[in-house]
């Protein structure tokens, strides 16, 4: 908790605290500061640019009329993304539902045989600095989080985000901590794999 | 490392198959230590393994670097205007 005392957490609770006491300029200071976050994880989430816009709306409106219940026992940023992920896991919920669970199989790739599971396996995580900016790993990316499920893609980026505790996506999820740690390592296999396809050029199944 | 009493497996014996089953709890710092003794044993050991945890932490970073590229740059102007209109004469709710 103490940590980062001096760091970005700090500086929002003076925020909080300002905008707590009708600093509107320190509100949009906050606006400012977490919007970029709040859209990219609505994104990821809805994979939807229009609903992305408008869960930010959502949330910022919601952070204001709120404001005055959020007491400082979570980082800002906590609190916040959890009021977006909220409004997102809703929007989800109102949708078709998805078929249940992945179908798409993991075993085969992690059962090759030979000494190793990894028969082939490529190097494309090696230099993750310069994958950022390349293209195809953007594109593949992008394939890859459209074939997962919603929540599949909510777990790993509500984590990846804000680093959000097992406990509380266990809430939102409405499940318990082991099934949730189960849950987002699957998720994370089949991000891997879906990426590592993309990028190798096989076309998904 | 005294597992070797436990009538279990060694752990020291992480083969690749079981070393990805603990992938999660490794990447999220929650494993015993003696389990992560041995991960770390293995790990260092088998460049395959290396390179499908390097993966499988990559991934979900790539994931949000990516997204955040997808920022409109206008954004923030929209959302603040968006937001002064319904807001700014008010207090902050309770
Ligand atoms: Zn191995």
């Amino acid at each position: 908790m103490s940590r980062d005392a001096a760091g970005p957490k700090n500086e929002d609770e003076a925020l909080v605290s300002a905008a707590q006491a009708g600093d509107y300029p320190a509100f949009e200071e906050l606006v400012r500061r977490h919007q970029k976050n709040v859209y990219a994880l609505a994104l990821g989430m809805l994979r939807n640019p229009a609903e992305a816009e408008e869960i930010v709306q959502e949330t910022f409106l919601s952070a204001f009329s709120h404001l005055g219940t959020f007491r400082g026992d979570a980082r800002f940023s906590t609190w916040l993304y959890r009021v977006a992920s909220n409004h997102a896991l809703m929007r989800l919920r109102k949708k078709k539902p998805e078929p249940q669970g992945d179908t798409y199989d993991l075993e085969p790739r992690l059962s090759t045989a030979g000494t190793s599971p990894f028969d082939a396996l490529t190097q494309w995580a090696r230099r993750p600095d310069d994958a950022l900016h390349s293209r195809e790993v953007e594109g593949a990316l992008d394939a890859a989080l459209d074939r997962l499920t919603a929540e599949d893609r909510s777990l790993i980026l509500l984590r990846a985000f804000e680093s959000a505790s097992h406990e509380d996506l266990a809430h939102q999820f409405n499940t318990t901590v082991p099934a949730i740690k189960s849950r987002l390592h699957r998720a994370r296999l089949l991000l891997r794999q879906l990426l590592d396809e993309g990028l190798r050029g096989n076309p998904p199944r | 490392m005294t597992a070797r009493d436990d009538d279990k497996k060694e752990p020291r014996h992480v083969d690749c198959r079981k070393l990805v089953g603990l992938l999660g709890e490794y990447v999220d710092e929650q494993l015993p230590d003696e389990v992560r003794l041995a991960f770390d044993d293995h790990i260092s050991q088998c460049a395959p393994c290396v390179a499908f945890l390097r993966q499988y932490r990559f991934a979900p970073a790539q994931a949000r670097a990516t997204l955040l590229q997808k920022v409109p740059a206008d954004l923030e102007s929209r959302l603040l205007s968006f937001l002064g209109d319904k807001c700014r004469d008010k207090k902050p709710g309770e």
